[in-house]
């Protein structure tokens, strides 16, 4: 697969999985950060994702990092990220663009 | 005949809360003492006071003491009511709370789904024509296409409503109910 055809996939597939119009996405694009993407939405979307493009993950990788966790239980904590926006401002960016470099290498190096 | 009336009215109000505009057919011969209706019963507030001589409003007795009528001894404003939401809230608050297993886990995950977002993401997959906003604890901006756990993140959300609500009023009816107190009404 050319680094063409694999971002034109890669954007379709997000489009398609994340109901999102394809030239919202561009390569800088995060999926929790720009467009939303939370709790096991996040999860299954890579899973989804890593199936369809045969991708291998790292073992160590943690969706709770990138997505947070998939609940609205605290709404203490949630007002206090209202507030302050801490989780979002240091949560570790997964765009667009890894997800289609990973389809070239076959691995989701997972931006620390 | 009046104080049958009076009974009878009293026994009425107990049993149905849509008894409160039972008026008496004659006049208090006492005049005006319970209030500007010398027809009306119990200073129009059933809920708290009862009038079986159709003379003067007395709080009524304790229900755990038999007759059924008044509040009970220790909550004479009956403002427990207002926490009845309370029920219904409080699970809705602890199934929002992440305690679940992620579905999508490799070894270093942490953290877990909510059982709520989960039960009704399972019994509601059917995504929606479009993302629409449903807030997690952690990315209060977040969306989801999925109506289950559209409805999951919400809930909690609701239910958090519905407790600060009932809160309120439970407040509200103590603060009452204490100027009741210092006004000697109980």
């Amino acid at each position: 697969m050319t680094m063409a055809n694999s971002r034109d996939e890669v954007i379709e597939f997000t489009s398609s999985e994340l109901l999102v119009p394809k030239s919202d996405l561009k390569n800088e694009t995060s999926l929790m950060h720009d467009l939303g993407v939370a709790g096991d939405d996040g999860s299954e979307f890579l899973g989804k994702f890593c199936e369809k493009f045969a991708v291998v993950i790292d073992d160590d990788f943690d969706p709770t990092t990138y997505f947070g966790e998939e609940g609205s239980g605290n709404i203490f904590a949630m007002i206090f990220e209202l507030i302050t926006g801490r989780f979002k401002r240091n949560a570790p960016r997964l765009t667009v663009g890894d997800l289609i470099a990973s389809v070239d290498t076959g691995k989701l190096t997972i931006p620390k | 005949m009046k104080k049958l009336f009076g009974f009878v009215t009293a026994l009425g109000i107990a049993a149905s809360t849509t008894q409160v505009d039972a008026r008496y057919l004659e006049a208090d011969p006492l005049g005006l003492v319970d209030g500007p209706s010398v027809y009306g019963y119990a200073g129009q507030n059933p809920g708290r006071y009862i009038d079986p001589r159709g003379e003067y409003k007395e709080t009524g007795l304790p229900a755990s003491e038999g007759t059924g009528i008044g509040p009970p001894a220790d909550d004479p404003c009956g403002c427990v009511v207002f926490l009845v939401g309370t029920t219904a809230a409080a699970p809705a608050i602890v199934a929002g709370q992440p305690i679940t297993p992620k579905r999508f886990v490799t070894k270093g995950s942490s953290g877990g789904s909510s059982p709520i977002s989960s039960y009704l993401n399972k019994k509601f997959p059917t995504p929606m024509k479009k993302s629409r906003w449903a807030p997690t604890t952690r990315v209060p901006s977040s969306k989801t296409k999925v109506l289950g756990k559209f409805a999951g993140r919400w809930v909690p959300i609701a239910g958090w409503g519905v407790l600060a609500v009932d809160i309120g009023l439970y407040w509200n009816c103590l603060e009452n109910c204490k100027g009741c107190y210092d006004n000697g009404e109980f």
